[in-house]
């Protein structure tokens, strides 16, 4: 898909789409016309500015309505709709699509470019967590909409567990290997933290990153 | 996926310039070319320029403080170009302490700092 050629009736249906609900901006309406290659970050780019933009000017109440219309008229092509994603995570390969999948899914969120990059960092460390000391688990990013929109990210996995949680997120403990400044690191770029692990029994991280208020 | 990230040398200089998603087989390969690349042929200053990356997670940004380490017991200086901010604000904010690399805005500011004297000028 990476590269190949958007349909030309495919802008003008988003945009009449998008019209239909709340009116468009000159800017915003020549995002969506210029859009022409299937780039990744291009339409991560311009998911973003319509979340943001509906948010703004329908409430944020409106934004998964509207993005199912929206999708609905471009046949999915670009699949606005933010949806929940698993992973397996056993690899290298394994981790870098994680943290793409935590970026488009932070985007059509209508997270902004730094948002989405404490987000793709956070399950990064915690993809890394697994692949390094349990070898395989699971990432599992899911839209939150209460109290506000959100994305969590959760890692699972059935390794060796951390005999001392505490004295880890407070930096008491220092791996050679770093596993201590990535669980710290995400817990303080997470506005929502948790963390279950016992010797034996596997780890289980929770971190939400809520969508900043507009100004 | 790309397996290697080429070193260039412009005179004594050595320019890596990084376009790929990172994961960490690529960082240690770098690291060890880097090494090699020295062992070869010795170099005054090593640019490392990511401004085309938009994640930097710790353990990465871990290798790159090993990597200027190694390159400084070999007698060459290295400096870390074209951070965004998305990633400088992310990894501050994160606790990690940013004092392992010499850093330049872009890669002109990197080169200007390696090719003035003490690197202090501009």
């Amino acid at each position: 898909m990476l590269g190949s050629r958007i349909d030309s009736d495919i802008p003008p249906k988003l945009l009449a789409a998008l019209e239909a609900n709340v009116s468009v901006p000159p800017r915003l309406r020549q995002e969506i016309m210029s859009l022409s290659i299937q780039n990744r970050e291009q339409i991560e780019n311009l998911a973003a500015s319509i979340v943001r933009h509906i948010s703004l000017f329908a409430g944020t109440e409106n934004i998964l309505p509207i993005l199912t219309k929206l999708d609905q008229a471009t046949s999915g092509v670009l699949s606005l709709v933010p949806r929940d994603d698993k992973m397996r995570v056993d690899n290298e390969a394994a981790l870098v699509l994680a943290r793409r999948s935590a970026i488009t899914l932070a985007a059509k969120l209508g997270f902004g470019p730094v948002e989405r990059t404490k987000v793709a960092t956070a399950v990064s460390e915690l993809a890394r967590n697994i692949v390094m000391y349990a070898k395989v688990g699971e990432v599992r990013l899911s839209v939150v909409t209460s109290p506000r929109i959100g994305l969590a990210i959760e890692a699972r996995d059935s390794g060796p567990g951390i005999p001392d949680v505490d004295k880890v997120l407070s930096g008491g403990f220092r791996s050679k290997t770093g596993l201590g400044m990535g669980l710290r690191g995400v817990k303080n770029i997470a506005q929502e933290f948790a963390v279950q692990s016992a010797p034996g029994q596997g780890t289980r991280v929770r971190a939400v990153f809520y969508l900043a208020v507009q100004r | 996926m790309i397996d290697r990230i080429p070193i260039l040398r412009i005179r004594d200089l050595l320019l890596v310039s990084i376009q790929a998603d990172l994961h960490d087989i690529l960082v240690e390969q770098l690291q060890s070319d880097i090494l090699k690349e020295l062992e070869r042929k010795s170099a005054r200053g090593l640019v490392l320029d990511i401004s085309a990356l938009n994640i930097l997670d710790t353990y990465t940004a871990r290798a790159f403080v090993h990597t200027a380490q190694m390159a400084r017991l070999m007698g060459t200086r290295t400096i870390v170009s074209g951070m965004t901010p998305a990633i400088a604000m992310t990894l501050t904010e994160m606790g990690f302490s940013a004092g392992g690399f010499e850093t330049a805005l872009d890669l002109e500011s990197a080169l200007t700092a390696l090719s003035t004297l003490d690197g202090d000028e501009d």
